[in-house]
């Protein structure tokens, strides 16, 4: 079932608002990207010769960026960025810090090995995976004919 | 009896996944079949124009920092999420409590932080001066 936008009446109530919104994105993007790349705003402001202030107001939302602005962030960051469009409604390309939160939700939640191991934790993973791949073909060579001889797929005890 | 809906990032552009290790900012609703009942749609839908504008970009702002999973504090300045007032003990947990406190613009977002990696809105309101009234407080 396609998922309304609650807030999607209310946005379009508004000229302007759906375009200052992904204003909002860019800049939450960017902050995303800062601490995804262990970067401080004081790094990010002595990268670029900028002022914290300058920093703040570029990383706060409420400025409209240039093109230039971005790629002065991105570039100082260690990224480059490319404008990808989709079909609205359409899922959006995953960002480099979407696996890094996933790892992080599961270290919070397995703080140890024996936690880690445990079915709670394995429960989230247990939709992903129906079998675990053993290999099983160690003296094959590997070829574009043959590769899917070398796993076996086997029912997996988690 | 209260309910609790997720807010996503898709419900003000659909299509935009939530990352897995996210926040889940959540608002209590009175209905359990109507997202609409959610308190934080009801005092935006309240607001007026300019209000209700700087509400939806304030809480779109939120939404996108609670992907990355970390306590707002750690990706915004501290005149942007700051603690709104003292700790209080709260009855109910048996701990002390800090609501926390957003701010876009003339826009305060308070919430505090569940179990869980959840995040529950507590209120959203405009406000003109930096200093919550008691009344707000309450």
């Amino acid at each position: 079932m396609e998922h309304k936008p609650l807030f999607g009446d209310l946005i379009a109530a508004h000229e302007g608002l759906a375009e200052e919104l992904k204003a909002v994105d860019v800049a939450a993007d960017l902050t995303l990207l800062l601490h995804h790349a262990g970067k401080t705003r004081a790094d990010l402001a002595r990268a670029l010769g900028w002022s914290r202030a300058r920093v703040t107001q570029v990383l706060s939302g409420h400025e409209n960026l240039t093109v230039q602005t971005i790629a002065a962030v991105t570039k100082a960051l260690g990224y480059t960025f490319d404008a990808m469009f989709r079909k609205t409604g359409t899922p959006a390309a995953a960002q480099p810090w979407d696996a890094q939160a996933t790892l992080a939700l599961d270290m919070q939640d397995a703080p140890d090995l024996a936690d880690w191991m445990s079915r709670k934790t394995m429960k989230p993973m247990a939709c992903q995976f129906t079998g675990a791949m053993e290999f099983t073909q160690f003296d094959m060579q590997l070829d574009s004919s043959n590769h899917e001889m070398m796993f076996q797929e086997v029912a997996c005890a988690a | 009896m209260y309910f609790l809906t997720e807010i996503k990032v898709s419900d003000f552009d659909a299509g935009v996944m939530s990352a897995q290790g996210r926040f889940k900012v959540v608002s209590p609703c009175t209905d359990a079949e109507n997202r609409a009942s959610a308190k934080v749609f009801e005092a935006v839908k309240g607001m007026h124009a300019n209000d209700q504008r700087q509400a939806l970009l304030g809480l779109k702002m939120l939404l996108k920092l609670a992907q990355l999973g970390k306590p707002f504090n750690q990706l915004a300045d501290k005149k942007t999420v700051h603690e709104a007032f003292d700790p209080f003990y709260c009855e109910l947990t048996k701990k002390n409590e800090t609501v926390w406190r957003y701010r876009h613009g003339d826009i305060r977002i308070l919430f505090y932080y569940a179990a869980d990696k959840v995040v529950l809105l507590a209120h959203t309101l405009p406000k003109r001066t930096d200093k919550l009234s008691a009344k707000d407080i309450n």
